[in-house]
């Protein structure tokens, strides 16, 4: 139980760690931060370059807390509001399947942040370390409504800074 | 904890159930068994066919039987053994992330398939149901060593079809 966790973890959250270390610093062959504040400008994210940091913050903080197991339901909910905005705007309209960039890679990722949500980190982590006991049904659907929350205030400030865009555009013509 | 396992159990055994379907019937837009034993008989799956069978076998019975939480180690053995081989004969030479194809997704499936073998399906499962309890560290061993031997076999088909096949480039006497 615990060793499987702890793999979990520390699998899924260092490879959050990294993709926030490409976006913020270019680790890794990353993009880094102009030209993933550029990309996130061109999904609509404006201005992108805030965007750019507290997306590359939030991969990066929830990675590596939920690779220690320090504030997991915290670091699951976040994780989970990244997932999902990355899935209904980058990944949804190229399909399921990840070899054509579809949401396959972001679901499994947000359901294992979930998950972790539900069962609790487990034996081998800080928050076990200092006694805290995160874990249950009740905690697990706060993470899921927290990170639901989360993917519903990034798709909400998208859309009304789209529509600035464009009613600023439409009162130039 | 038993609701957060039957949620990572359900999306990653039904993505993967999906990746089996598309080797084995062509469904969702996936190649069929003549396309994939194509495709495996160029990576070196030599004979093509009964590694498109195998490959495709072990995602669809292995999802669907993770998803279900039914022979949970097994399960995961087959899911860990076919991720390994598409690491090591696909994604290896393109680094880590998935949007330049690396192993990052395989590499999550296989993580997420074997923490469950070592945490166990939870309540809501088959297993459970059956009164069985295959899981724990002698359960996680188990199916990494059988994983492991999925992917040294494939390993060793690929390369025993290499020295074949560069045998066959040269011109005979």
């Amino acid at each position: 139980m615990d060793t499987g966790l702890l793999l979990l973890r520390i699998v899924v959250g260092l490879l959050f760690v990294g993709h926030g270390g490409l976006k913020l610093f270019g680790w890794l062959g990353g993009d880094g931060l102009d030209s993933t504040a550029r990309y996130f400008d061109s999904l609509g994210y404006r201005p992108g370059r805030r965007y750019a940091i507290a997306g590359g913050a939030i991969e990066l903080a929830g990675g590596a807390l939920l690779a220690l197991g320090l504030f997991t339901p915290i670091a699951a909910a976040v994780l989970i509001a990244m997932m999902g905005n990355a899935m209904a705007v980058v990944h949804w309209p190229k399909g399921l399947w990840n070899a054509a960039g579809g949401v396959e890679l972001p679901l499994v990722l947000a359901a294992v942040a979930a998950a972790v949500g539900f069962t609790g980190p487990g034996r081998y982590s800080v928050d076990r370390a200092i006694g805290w006991h995160l874990s249950g049904v009740p905690l697990g659907v706060v993470v899921l409504l927290v990170g639901a929350a989360g993917i519903a205030g990034g798709l909400a400030a998208r859309a009304w800074a789209t529509r600035d865009v464009e009613a600023r555009r439409a009162h130039m013509i | 904890m038993n609701t957060g396992l039957l949620i990572l159990r359900v999306v990653l055994g039904l993505l993967l159930a999906g990746h089996g379907s598309q080797k084995l019937f062509g469904w969702m837009g996936g190649p069929g068994l003549s396309g994939t034993a194509q495709m495996f008989e160029s990576l070196g799956f030599r004979p093509g066919r009964a590694a498109a069978w195998a490959g495709g076998l072990a995602e669809f019975v292995g999802g669907l039987a993770l998803a279900l939480g039914w022979f949970t180690p097994f399960a995961a053995a087959m899911i860990v053994g076919m991720m390994g081989n598409a690491i090591t004969a696909v994604h290896w030479p393109n680094g880590i992330w998935a949007q330049s194809g690396g192993i990052e997704f395989p590499l999550t499936n296989a993580a997420a398939a074997l923490a469950v073998a070592f945490i166990g399906p939870g309540r809501f499962s088959v297993d459970h149901g059956l009164g069985w309890h295959l899981y724990g560290w002698k359960w996680g061993v188990v199916a990494l060593v059988i994983g492991a031997v999925g992917v040294l076999a494939g390993m060793a088909t690929r390369a025993s079809a290499a020295r074949t096949g560069s045998g066959r480039t040269q011109p005979t006497a």
